[in-house]
């Protein structure tokens, strides 16, 4: 009897699922609190919480990044992340909230799976290689936006897939509203779904006056309220804010900082066999709607990334999960291919090959993102750094700006409550690539007045330097703080130099 | 017909508003003088008496009859002010009466025309002197008596709009041969205001170049900004865009007509990006197929009334929305009076020959309020490339050699540093740098809008 009704539970996707979704978060959650910092990114994310937490209202005029400037982004995310951290510190709800909503994309996974598939065990199998997806580790310590993106944007694809149903069509709207409150990644979507209707053209599809209906209306509502939230930066920019203003050194060098075989490892190569393979399937062999919206959503990552107009982790983060479902639909094609040969008898002995043939292929590049000093988890300030900026929160006079370097820009606003030179916030700041060679002339230069007189263009009195910054520059130390005329030693702890200079070039 | 007539009154009524209103703002926060645009060199060369030389700037100018028309004081600032946004009322009272010719039901016409009123290029064209605000005007009311049978009086006022500017009169050829692909209606009478507009666009050729008129600088193509809600000046909005193409695609008929007019329609929509004068038509074709699409989406039976109540508030708030991005930038827009007293100071301070260093935008402002001429302005890189390059070489260059050797071959006496040629200068790093460091530039006035540099070296 009870292992009748041990095995009635076995049979239950649903107890696989939360099984699956408890050990996808507790692996990462053991990731984030492996230590107490986040990456460098992260503390604009933070700074806004506490800002939403005090006041009620979002940092658009941040009087720190950049000696003074509007910031431009949609709220949501952060509104969210305050409102749980009404009831815990927000440090730990940043850990905390994003994992959630991370792991929670094996759900939606799922069932995106069985709306193609129908079928429980491949589903069960594409959520949880969903889970593991290297990439997908990347931002667990960088209170990134791309969780909650991914999942609005993937639960809507869910939604279109079902329009025939009343309720998804609410449940589809709701969620067309907070992803463009939440993010301006809803682009994503809008080109994704337009190229469906273009694929469904080209292949002779039906098209639903419903899908139509809806895809109108969520073009006009994400270009509409992204006007409305952009506007500045469109007048600012014009066109060209679609590269949110990045400095050319840094988008020149969009791709170059990982390879083609990382990038196989960090998507993992059994999603891109058979995810690839589906994308042929769907096309030649047997014509399905279902798997062209989502080869649209992964086109559409695609082609954003190429034109670099979207971030490089959140574009391979979008293809991955693509990829991963549309496994399923391969997967689905294996199966029936299996069940029709003589080979049937081993079907089982052959779903446990992918599983651990996924598992031997992941596991090396999930260690190695996450143990990456680059683009990992854990590649976070150090303490002596935090320590320094915190003793510079109450030590330096208010209206000090601290040069530091770039990624550093964020860590200075928060822990230093100083201003910064520059940080990793672009938009609407004017010259922004002479921006960025001063701030690196000033670590790199081995003129001191050089240094000096850049220093004055920016009114900064402080220098940072920490092991990042001197390991980013490749230099063992700045050339000229030696000079004990210009430039003293404020404070120092542990390979973290805070130094001060009241020189002047006239 | 009393509707017919009511809606008219309202759609001239709005048309009226939207028109007089950035002007009367301006007027509110103590501004009286015309929105900075090319209504001043079109002023400018009115008062200058040639119709074929511009005798500050020192290059030929196109033919424009309406140069020749002479006026008094009082009638000058009629034409300057008042006629254009009559021209622009008589234009949506024409557009009315055309499309009620076409078989198009009334709420489709109404949505046509309001969507033609609220465009930003028809406010641009009709809030003060533009050429194109003759050049529209007649082509509409052309087109009205074409539609009425009347093709003789239609040739006649075709064959005017070369006369005033020889590209329109170009495009509208285009655009007539065009409409006798896609209609099998007046085709005679099109043949005919084709053969006449084609006449008299030869005689203009021949009298341009006759007066010395380089007919290449008519072509001016260079890429622009064409949407109105991230700052172009002569663009159309994002939701105007979409609908058109909604539109395009529900009065498509398969046939070759159909093709070949789309095809001539997609290259005119491609050339329009490049080129201003394009632009200027083209919105007032694509406001047609948007104002179809606009009833389409209204009138059809959606599947969910909530996304089509949704959709329809936002098509109509991203349409509004542009438009108040454009009136808001234009009663902002230069000149201020501090603007305008910086400029006389350099009247009265300077002698006719020197010449300004400022923004290209700002160009023909300062060459009508000073009387001086400018290094550049927004016609300089089409007649003189070299000039406009000068421009850049002075903003951008740290050799001071260098920037002497420009500022005295061309005379450059004066820099005037507004805020948009700040950010330029800013951005640049040369001039600004010489200024300061080079003790040859002598700050001789300067406001909250305005700082002007004398040079001295």
């Amino acid at each position: 009897m009870k292992l009748d009704k041990l095995k009635e539970v076995k049979g239950k996707p649903i107890i696989w699922l939360l099984l699956i979704f408890l050990v996808v978060l507790a692996i990462r959650l053991y990731i984030a609190f492996q230590t107490p910092l986040f990456n460098y990114d992260a503390y604009f994310s933070l700074r806004q919480i506490d800002n939403i937490k005090d006041s009620g209202f979002p940092l658009y005029k941040d009087a720190l990044s950049y000696g003074g400037k509007t910031q431009l982004f949609a709220p949501l995310n952060y509104y969210i992340l305050a409102g749980f951290s009404l009831i815990m510190p927000s440090e730990v709800a940043a850990k905390i909230i994003p994992n959630i909503i991370a792991a929670l994309i094996i759900f939606i996974v799922y069932y995106l799976s069985f709306k193609i598939t129908k079928n429980n065990k491949i589903s069960t199998i594409t959520s949880f290689m969903s889970g593991f997806i290297p990439i997908y580790f990347v931002d667990i310590n960088r209170i990134s936006i791309n969780y909650l993106a991914i999942l609005l944007i993937f639960t809507i694809v869910y939604c279109m897939l079902r329009l025939n149903e009343r309720k998804y069509v609410d449940y589809a709207l709701i969620l067309m509203f907070l992803l463009v409150l939440s993010t301006s990644m809803a682009f994503v979507l809008v080109i994704g779904l337009l190229l469906y209707l273009l694929l469904l053209k080209l292949e002779n599809f039906a098209v639903e006056m419903k899908e139509l209906e809806i895809i109108l209306f969520f073009t006009f509502l994400v270009f509409w309220v992204n006007l409305l939230i952009y506007k500045n930066a469109f007048l600012t920019h014009g066109l060209l804010v679609i590269w949110q203003n990045i400095p050319v050194t840094i988008l020149s060098s969009f791709f170059s900082n990982i390879g083609f075989i990382q990038v196989l490892g960090a998507v993992s190569i059994i999603p891109i066999i058979f995810g690839v393979y589906a994308f042929y399937a769907a096309f030649h062999l047997e014509r399905s709607k279902d798997v062209m919206i989502l080869i649209s959503v992964g086109l559409s990552a695609f082609i954003l990334l190429w034109f670099k107009l979207m971030d490089f982790i959140s574009g391979l983060i979008f293809l991955s999960i693509t990829l991963v479902i549309l496994t399923s639909y391969s997967l689905k094609r294996l199966s029936d291919f299996i069940e029709k040969s003589k080979i049937h008898r081993y079907d089982k002995i052959i779903t446990a090959a992918i599983i651990i043939l996924f598992i031997i292929t992941v596991i090396p590049s999930l260690v190695s993102i996450v143990s990456s000093s680059r683009i990992g988890p854990l590649s976070t300030p150090s303490m002596n750094d935090v320590v320094t900026l915190k003793w510079c929160s109450e030590n330096l006079p208010k209206s000090a700006v601290i040069t530091a370097g770039l990624e550093e820009g964020n860590m200075v606003a928060y822990y230093g409550q100083r201003k910064n030179i520059m940080d990793t916030n672009f938009l609407l700041t004017p010259q922004i690539d002479q921006r960025l060679d001063d701030l690196n002339s000033i670590y790199t230069t081995t003129f001191e007045t050089k240094a000096i007189s850049t220093l004055n263009k920016y009114n900064s009195k402080y220098i940072l330097v920490t092991q990042e910054t001197l390991k980013n520059y490749n230099i063992a130390k700045v050339s000229y703080v030696d000079d004990d005329k210009c430039f003293k030693l404020e404070y120092y702890r542990n390979g973290t130099y805070l130094y001060n200079t009241d020189c002047k070039v006239e | 017909m009393i509707n017919e007539k009511k809606y008219l009154v309202l759609l001239v009524l709005l048309a009226g508003i939207l028109l007089a209103a950035p002007t009367l703002i301006r007027m509110l926060n103590h501004n009286t003088y015309i929105i900075n645009s090319e209504a001043y060199n079109n002023i400018r060369l009115y008062n200058q008496g040639s119709s074929n030389y511009d005798s500050l700037q020192g290059h030929s100018i196109p033919l424009n009859i309406i140069n020749l028309i002479r006026l008094n004081d009082a009638a000058r600032q009629v034409l300057f002010k008042i006629v254009p946004i009559i021209l622009g009322l008589l234009t949506v009272i024409l557009a009315y009466l055309v499309l009620h010719k076409q078989n198009i039901s009334e709420k489709t016409i109404i949505a046509i025309v309001t969507l033609m009123i609220v465009s930003p290029i028809f406010m641009y064209i009709f809030t003060d002197y533009k050429v194109y605000s003759f050049v529209i005007f007649l082509n509409i009311l052309g087109l009205y008596l074409l539609v009425n049978n009347k093709f003789m009086f239609s040739s006649a006022i075709f064959a005017i709009i070369p006369f005033i500017d020889i590209f329109s009169g170009i495009v509208t050829l285009i655009l007539l041969l065009t409409y006798l692909f896609s209609s099998q209606k007046h085709r005679t009478a099109i043949r005919i205001t084709g053969i006449v507009l084609t006449v008299t666009i030869i005689l203009s050729m021949i009298l341009n170049t006759y007066y010395g008129y380089n007919i290449l600088h008519l072509f001016r193509f260079n890429l622009q900004n064409i949407l109105t809600d991230i700052g172009a000046n002569i663009g159309v909005s994002f939701s105007i865009i979409i609908l058109t193409i909604i539109g395009l695609i529900l009065l498509w008929e398969d046939g070759w007509r159909t093709l070949v007019t789309y095809t001539l329609m997609l290259i005119f929509i491609v050339a329009s990006v490049f080129n201003d004068t394009m632009r200027i038509y083209m919105n007032f074709v694509i406001m047609i197929y948007a104002g179809f699409a606009f009833i389409y989406l209204n009138k059809r039976k959606w599947s969910i009334a909530i996304i089509k109540k949704t959709t329809i508030l936002l098509i109509i708030c991203s349409i509004f929305f542009s438009t108040l991005v454009y009136t808001t930038k234009i009663v902002r827009s230069e000149p201020t009076p501090d603007y305008v007293d910086a400029l006389n100071f350099i009247k009265a301070q300077s002698l006719p020959t020197e010449v300004i260093l400022s923004s290209p935008s700002n160009g023909y402002l300062i060459e009508y309020y000073t009387e001086r001429m400018t290094l550049v302005d927004d016609s300089t890189k089409y007649y003189d490339k070299a000039k406009y390059d000068n421009m850049s070489v002075i903003a951008s260059s740290r050799n001071l050699e260098r920037t002497e050797k420009i500022l005295k071959e061309y005379n450059i006496k004066y820099v005037l540093i507004d805020q948009e040629f700040q950010s330029y200068l800013n951005e640049k790093e040369g001039l600004l740098f010489i200024i300061q460091t080079s003790n040859k530039f002598t700050s001789i006035y300067k406001n909250s809008k305005v700082e002007v540099w004398m040079y001295t070296g």
